[in-house]
């Protein structure tokens, strides 16, 4: 597609007409081609790796989801004077998708956790039965929680950061979605405001982490994801992961890692970065939630994202 | 400006495509060092900056789109006022998951997907940022984002907020506000760089400090006299008789501000407060009044109003608004 081109068909779209089909390509050679160059790591994809299949169930999904369904390509077209600026927002908006796609499929389990968690701990305590027993904190209030979701909500905020998804390089399961110590804290948090029924702390876990009601996971291709130590190809399969890692970091998002890195306290870190601190802890954040979906690999590409980044920075 | 799209940034000659940005931006430095060459092509076209769309001008209950010097993307925003010079509007965003007290949802019937209509980030541009209607609210919709923003800024509660309050210093959507502000900074800053003062003179003055440029270095970049200049930057002189429209334009330029009505109506009320009849000189004019030794010569208003909207006159054409 040109310039040309898509200025025709963003105007035209933006005026209410069906997206043409030559704007529909461009956003399928997106898919693919930030496929090829890695920007998208291989767990992202619905059966573990990139095959051309995988590719055009992930275009195919998107499209009818979140473009046409959620009406998101007229969002980007409004924003997007450019073909340059709207083949960027198509990158985020497909790398976002896939990653709501696999927070969705792992939260399947989260009910059974919390209700062992809230049974084996000592620091938690129930009366009550069935589904109607109210859980609280052992040295908390016995009053039950009586408000409304936004209250509910609210508390769950107030919670603080939570890192979401874990990913083994060599896992053969469904990783967590809260590993158990950040599942804790939260249940601990969220019981802090009153006692509450399993079915209430599962309201607050949908509705901080978007998550939707799921009975029971969705299709997962446990051996995609299995690999051996020492698997001739893992050392590409790492570089591939360090690139795709480097590619969902923001510019400023790289700067506040090496910052960090180098120890800079945040105020200067604010100050070279033209920015505020606020905007510092959200990007430190954003990157935390990058890494954690890494899993145990995490430090390992971080180590190689940060070597990446000091060559080109000195 | 932000970063390319992976795609077009591993794409063949990309690296004299965004040659200024890879020189500033480490992270697509380590990328391009880390891809092979990818097989999107190019345009080379250059894109011009957006520019207004003709038409008529907005008005409040308009979603247009608006644009600064330094994004590349477009803000998408509901008007809520509109002047002659400046625009009202509430930033409507495609993210949605940090909604909280200060932000009203907008379903997706709405504007054809889900937005959130950002209240504590409301602010105002200049008319020469909007760039394109893309969609009319209803008069309902109008009315709950005006409730919304009176309420907000009377610090009171907004009705139909899209979420809960924040209730806690460890809520993640603070530091997610931050970000957003700082991201909305742009849009906002051609407005409130001319807004500093109400006379161009110390406007441009203002730009100059924040610029640290020395007087003297600026008087021979704009040529024109530093004395004439000091005096037109401490609101003590008429441009009309001592600074040439061109050189106030240059100034304009060089500081980066918007060549903007505002700019316009910043020189009319210099000329028209500063213009006094009958002087010999400007300079022997401001003089007398720094001194208070001797009173002013009595002003005759339609005369300086007529050098006033002469100069505005010049300026605007200078602008080419």
């Amino acid at each position: 597609m040109t310039a040309a081109e898509y200025r025709q068909a963003r105007s035209a779209a933006i005026a209410g007409c069906d997206p043409p089909a030559s704007l529909m390509e461009d956003c399928r050679e997106t898919v693919r081609l930030l496929i090829r160059t890695a920007g998208l790591p291989p767990f992202y994809s619905p059966v573990g790796v990139w095959s051309e299949e995988a590719c055009e169930e992930v275009f195919a999904d998107w499209v009818a989801h979140r473009l046409i369904g959620r009406g998101q390509l007229l969002g980007m077209l409004q924003r997007s004077p450019t073909l340059q600026v709207f083949r960027r927002m198509a990158e985020t908006s497909v790398r976002q998708h896939l990653i709501d796609g696999l927070q969705r499929s792992q939260s399947a389990n989260l009910y059974e956790r919390v209700e062992r968690l809230l049974r084996d701990e000592q620091r938690f305590t129930g009366a009550g039965a069935g589904r109607g027993r109210l859980w609280r904190l052992a040295d908390g209030s016995t009053e039950p929680f009586d408000d409304d979701d936004r209250r509910l909500l609210a508390v769950a905020w107030a919670l603080g950061d939570f890192h979401v998804i874990r990913y083994d390089l060599d896992a053969k399961k469904l990783s967590p979605l809260l590993e158990a110590e950040e599942l804790k804290r939260f249940v601990t948090g969220i019981l802090g405001a009153g006692a509450m029924t399993i079915g209430t702390i599962m309201r607050a876990l949908q509705m901080r982490f978007s998550l939707d009601d799921q009975a029971s996971p969705s299709a997962f291709d446990s051996e995609a994801h299995a690999r051996t130590g020492g698997d001739p190809g893992e050392a590409a399969t790492v570089s591939d992961l360090v690139t795709s890692t480097l590619a969902e970091l923001t510019e400023r998002q790289a700067k506040v890692l090496l910052g960090l890195s180098e120890e800079v306290p945040v105020r200067e870190l604010a100050a070279q970065l033209g920015c505020s601190t606020g905007t510092i802890s959200h990007e430190k954040a954003q990157i935390a939630e990058i890494l954690a979906r890494l899993g145990t690999d995490a430090p390992q590409i971080l180590n190689q994202v940060l070597d990446a980044l000091f060559i080109e920075n000195k | 400006m932000s970063c390319p799209a992976i795609t077009e940034l591993c794409a063949a000659g990309a690296s004299s495509r965004f040659e200024d940005h890879l020189r500033d931006c480490v992270r697509c430095r380590a990328l391009v060092a880390r891809s092979g060459k990818g097989e999107r092509l190019l345009d080379d076209a250059t894109e011009p900056q957006p520019t207004a769309a003709p038409g008529p001008p907005p008005k409040p209950g308009d979603v247009w789109t608006f644009w600064a010097p330094t994004l590349d993307e477009l803000v998408v925003g509901a008007v809520i006022e509109a002047g002659s010079a400046d625009v009202l509007l509430m930033p409507l965003l495609m993210q949605t998951r940090w909604a909280a007290d200060a932000d009203i949802g907008l379903a997706q019937d709405v504007l054809g997907y889900e937005a959130l209509a950002a209240v504590w980030a409301s602010d105002r541009v200049l008319v020469e940022q909007v760039v394109e209607a893309v969609s009319v609210l209803s008069e309902v919709h109008l009315q709950v984002l005006t409730r919304g923003y009176d309420a907000f800024f009377a610090g009171e509660q907004v009705e139909a907020a899209a979420g809960p309050p924040v209730i806690g210093d460890s809520d993640p959507r603070l530091a997610a506000y931050a970000a957003l502000a700082d991201q909305l900074r742009p849009l906002y800053a051609p407005w409130s760089l001319l807004h500093v003062a109400d006379e161009l003179g110390p406007v441009l003055g203002h730009g100059r400090q924040e610029a640290d440029v020395e007087l003297e270095a600026w008087s021979e970049q704009i040529g024109t006299d530093a004395r004439a200049w000091a005096a037109f930057e401490a609101a003590e002189i008429d441009p009309y008789e001592a600074i040439p429209v061109k050189t106030i334009a240059r100034a304009v330029r060089c500081l980066g501000l918007l060549q903007s009505r505002r700019a316009v109506d910043l020189a009319h009320a210099s000329v028209l407060e500063h213009h006094v009849v009958g002087s010999p000189s400007a300079p022997k004019a401001m003089a007398r009044r720094r001194k208070g030794v001797a009173p002013a010569p009595r002003r005759q208003q339609d005369t300086a109003r007529e050098a006033a909207d002469r100069y505005a006159a010049a300026l605007e054409a200078e602008f080419g608004l």
